[in-house]
């Protein structure tokens, strides 16, 4: 077991410096830097002359970053192993890590509570789809979950802003919070946030809760047909027992997987609904920072995102033994097949048809 | 096999978790919305406001944030903002709390004066100096009053951030606590500099003072008199940069630009309350010395992504928005009977769109080639089918002379405008120039006079959206003419860097810059210090290629001014002709620019602002007096409020 963990660290660690390596030369390859970014917007803005831009950018990043490539490279990948990531380009003496940071809470919050929300609701849509596959519900909410899984979230997130907001004053537009409310733990600053949160967390679950649904569906469905399920129901045992210890936990096993992954990518953020809502979390910090080229920023995020996807996935690595004793062992799983259960009974069959 | 689950026990556990689940949701839905209505809500409340609308001094304390701030909507932020406007990310219009000495109002001067003042209460103009007369009741917002002192230190504190009006000055002083003298070089024209250093944010001292050096006058007047800024050479440039004060320049302002002032020590009418990621609060500052003319007890700033501004305004959930475009059938849906808003749009005095043609790229460095493509491009034309037309762009340049139609209706004489080339539409006159140059033409398509045909790629900024229509719009006309034209979408965040380095045949842009005199903005697009740049640069040594947008000249016969090097004389004439003398050099060089035309100007672009009147009303009329507030960098709702304007409902 150590040796496996051990196996699993080592190689999450490659992971890591693998994509650190790459994302460091690849930002660098695209076209522009943050120079040119922000004399670009300077010119936009208009009634500066092209020289006074060129002297406030400079002014305000000084050198660039000189020296070979390969020596920035090794000297960015020993910071960031020593938990150094550097100074934001485009936010001079501000810190990577603090501006992510700032960000991340507001990413945990919408998209980790939007996750949960899609999750339950699709897996219980899911499991109904499965139970009564020709009931009129089943028809129209496959249809349903097919065609919102299809539809692009920030056209959702349009459609609520106008309806919701719009025209009607339900929801605020933008922001994170009230600037009204003093940041902290009390009731006014706390339904603030979730009353902030409440539309762009209702267009990801609205997006999203259609693949959990569909995903779980077929889980069941697969794990309905399957031979242990027959065996159970041919011993007599109950529905529930039936439900809950066979085919329940069975379905739930892909689920839970995914989800575990996808805890990891959360870390992302919502690029397009975070850009629509001008909500602060990290998906916002990462495109602004991809426009803007703020090296730093993105290699932070990439890296943060890298670390989070790794981990994710070594979890559920470790907690999969746990959630299925089967796949422990290779040689415990073969033994356990062919070998039946000395103590079961074939219920006779007035208990079949209790 | 199907799955049927009849077990009673777990249909009613089943009943029993549903009812527990409901009662939840409920129970959460009702907190949600108590914690909501106790916790604040940017959303507009169309009911109007309370805590004293409509009248004066009304005081912030006694006003509810939710349903008296004024709106604002702008472009979300990036990341952190600073309370420090020389950040690249400065807390968003934090002019509402630190002002300037006075607000350009007017980009007409000579004339009336065209400034409100500020902190300068009056100032006197003389040959070589300028007298600042500073009010004796401002204050900053911790209760200090503010003094000469503030205002030395923040021209210098400018002047670390490169602010080259220092290269005009040649002393600063203060004779008492009220009084700040400039003395400025012999040849520097005083209301040139007058402009620049009525534009400078004053700061506090007591922030800002750090940043600012022993002996630092010296080293800013060394800097620039190493630059040579009436005849910068790139060795002049390079040995400002690397010499002693230019290396003091580069340390103090790169720890300026990474300071960040807690709290935000103000002199304007606002006080900053919060400044977040979901948006800035101002809370109105009772000790302003205009404090009663301050109509609206809060400002609130919102990010706003530009799909949102539309809808929040029309809505009424913001009330001004200052950074978006919208097209015709918005705007019109904005000013139609009866709603609560109003599209501004204000033919602007800046921002003239122009089709940008490379000389280094054949056949552009002919010059009939370039008459030719103003004679097919039909602008009239183009701004109609532009955006929707009208509303959006109008009028369509109507002389190609450099500058701005309005600027020249002032500086060119009738008479003048009406001698100038107007290339109207005219193919045929297109087809004799190209035919008297050596072009063919075969089979409907256009040869060079080197047996090529004659074609080439228009390059737009992706992410413009009416920039990205004027290249398919102007390709259908010259494609019809027989010019094979194809039109590419480059990503904005290098684009402006590939202008300039001449890798685009043909490209577009805003070619005037808002520099005050047309020979200001002349100067801006030819006769820039250094590379890369517009056009040849100042200090071009007459080796090599230009790395430039143009490449025209780098010297020309300029009607009036004899054989010049056009970057050198348009320079010299910006920093040393006095304004009397202004039309005479307008007049000069838009008859070389009508003739020889480095760029084919396309329409003059609008200043947009909108404004909704649900919850404020009283907004001031669409004027350019009130467009130059803004663009100057002033905040607007402070000046309409002292003028007058802007009453809570």
């Amino acid at each position: 077991m150590l040796g496996y963990l051990a196996r699993r660290v080592l190689m999450a660690l490659v992971t890591i410096y693998v994509v650190v390596t790459i994302s460091f030369y690849m930002v660098r390859l695209m076209p522009g830097n943050p120079m040119q970014y922000l004399e670009a917007q300077l010119q936009q803005q208009g009634g500066v002359s092209p020289d006074q831009i060129r002297q406030q950018v400079e002014a305000i990043y000084g050198v660039m970053p000189s020296g070979p490539l390969w020596k920035q490279y090794l000297t960015y990948v020993g910071n960031v192993f020593r938990g150094d990531f550097g100074d934001s380009m485009l936010n001079p003496g501000q810190g990577v890590l603090s501006i992510i940071a700032s960000a991340l809470p507001w990413t945990v919050i919408l998209v980790g509570i939007s996750l949960i929300i899609s999750f339950v609701i699709g897996l219980v849509i899911g499991t109904i789809l499965a139970a009564y596959p020709d009931s009129t519900f089943s028809k129209v909410m496959t249809g349903v979950v097919s065609f919102l899984s299809a539809v692009p979230n920030y056209l959702i997130a349009i459609v609520l802003i106008y309806l919701l907001a719009d025209l009607n004053h339900l929801f605020p537009i933008t922001g994170a919070y009230s600037n009204n409310t003093e940041p902290g733990f009390n009731l006014p600053f706390i339904g603030s946030v979730l009353y902030h949160a409440a539309l762009p967390m209702a267009a990801y679950v609205i997006v999203s809760f259609g693949a959990w649904s569909l995903a779980m569906k077929g889980s069941v469905t697969t794990v309905l047909g399957a031979d242990y399920v027959r065996a159970a129901e041919a011993r007599g045992l109950g529905g529930r027992r039936v439900t809950q210890t066979y085919i329940g936990r069975n379905a739930m096993l892909p689920m839970i997987t995914n989800l575990a992954v996808s805890v990891g990518y959360m870390f992302g953020g919502s690029v397009f609904i975070e850009t629509y809502f001008s909500y602060p979390g990290l998906g916002f910090r990462l495109i602004s920072a991809v426009n803007s080229r703020d090296y730093s920023l993105m290699m932070g995020c990439f890296i943060l995102i890298t670390i989070a996807v790794v981990v994710s996935n070594f979890v559920v690595d470790l907690i999969y033994p746990v959630v299925d004793p089967r796949i422990l062992k290779p040689a415990s799983r073969k033994s356990r097949l062919t070998a039946p259960p000395p103590q079961a009974e074939l219920p006779g069959a007035e208990a079949m048809n209790a | 096999m199907k799955w049927k689950v009849h077990d009673q026990r777990s249909d009613a556990d089943a009943a029993g978790r549903r009812l527990r689940v409901l009662l939840a949701a409920l129970c959460s839905v009702l907190l949600i919305t108590a914690a909501a209505c106790t916790g604040g809500s940017p959303s507009a409340d169309n009911g109007g406001g309370n805590g004293g609308g409509g009248s004066g001094n009304i005081n912030a304390q006694n006003a509810n944030p939710q349903t008296t701030a004024f709106r604002w909507g702008t472009r979300a932020w990036a990341a952190s903002i600073v309370n420090n406007p020389y950040s690249p990310t400065p807390t968003p219009q934090y002019n509402l709390s630190l002002l300037s000495l006075a607000v350009v109002s007017d980009w007409d001067r000579p004339g009336d004066n065209p400034y409100y003042p500020e902190i300068a209460e009056s100032w006197d103009v003389g040959k070589h100096s300028i007298t600042f007369h500073l009010r004796t009741d401002a204050k900053w917002q911790d209760d200090k009053p503010l003094t000469s002192k503030d205002v030395l230190t923040a021209f210098r504190v400018a002047g670390i951030d490169y602010n080259s009006v220092w290269a005009a000055i040649s002393k600063v002083d203060a004779p008492d606590d009220h009084t700040v003298t400039v003395d400025l070089q012999s040849w520097a024209v005083p209301e040139n500099a007058l402009l620049h250093l009525l534009q400078i944010v004053i700061v506090p001292d007591s922030q800002y003072g750090q940043f600012v050096p022993s002996d630092v006058d010296k080293t800013l007047i060394d800097y620039w008199k190493t630059y040579n800024i009436l005849h910068p050479t790139a060795d002049s440039i390079s040995k400002a940069s690397s010499g002693a004060a230019g290396k003091v320049m580069a340390e103090n302002s790169a720890n300026l630009v990474k300071y960040n002032p807690k709290p935000m020590i103000g002199n304007g009418p606002y006080k900053l309350k919060s400044a977040n990621v979901s948006g800035v609060l101002y809370e109105k500052w009772n000790g302003f010395w205009d404090a009663k003319k301050i109509t609206a007890p809060f400002v609130q700033v919102y990010p706003m992504n530009t799909s949102t501004e539309y809808g929040a305004l029309s809505s009424g959930s913001i009330e001004l928005e200052t950074d978006n475009q919208f097209s015709d059938p918005q705007a019109e849906a904005l000013n139609r009977k009866g709603a609560n808003t109003h599209y501004v749009f204000i033919p602007s005095p800046v921002q003239q769109v122009g089709l940008v043609v490379n000389f280094n790229h054949y056949p552009f460095n002919i010059r009939e080639v370039r008459q030719a493509l103003e004679y097919v491009i039909d602008r009239h034309d183009l701004v109609k089918r532009d955006m929707g037309g009208d509303l959006v762009q109008n009028p369509a340049e109507e002389t190609p002379d450099g500058i701005n139609y309005f600027e020249a209706k002032k500086y060119l004489t009738p008479d003048q405008f009406a001698k100038l080339n107007h290339y109207p539409k005219d193919t045929d006159k297109a087809a004799s120039l190209l035919e008297s140059v050596g072009f063919t033409k075969k089979n409907g398509k256009w040869m060079t006079p080197k047996g090529t045909p004659f074609a080439f790629t228009i390059s737009e900024a992706a992410g413009i959206p009416y920039f990205d229509e004027d290249g398919l719009i102007i390709a259908g006309y010259l494609k019809n003419f027989g010019i094979d034209v194809k039109v590419e979408n480059v990503d904005p965040g290098t684009y402006t860097t590939k202008q300039l380095a001449g890798d685009f045949a043909v490209s577009q842009w805003w070619m005037d810059w808002g520099q005050g005199p047309p020979m200001a903005d002349f100067a801006a697009g030819f006769g820039q210090a250094s590379s890369p740049s517009w056009n040849y640069p100042i200090s071009y040594s007459g080796k090599g290629p230009c790395k430039c947008a143009i490449g025209i000249g780098p010297e020309a016969d300029v009607p009036g001014l004899g054989h010049v090097n056009i970057a050198s004389e348009l320079n010299r004439e910006v920093n040393q002709e006095p304004p009397e003398t202004w039309a005479k050099y307008t007049w000069a060089w838009a008859q070389w620019f009508n003739k020889e035309l480095p760029f084919l100007p396309l329409y003059n672009n609008a200043f947009h602002e909108a404004y909704s009147t649900a919850r404020y009303t009283n907004f001031p009329p669409d004027s350019e007096k009130w467009l130059w507030t803004g663009l100057t960098g002033a905040a607007q709702p402070v000046e309409w409020m002292q003028n007058g304007y802007l009453k809570l409902k």
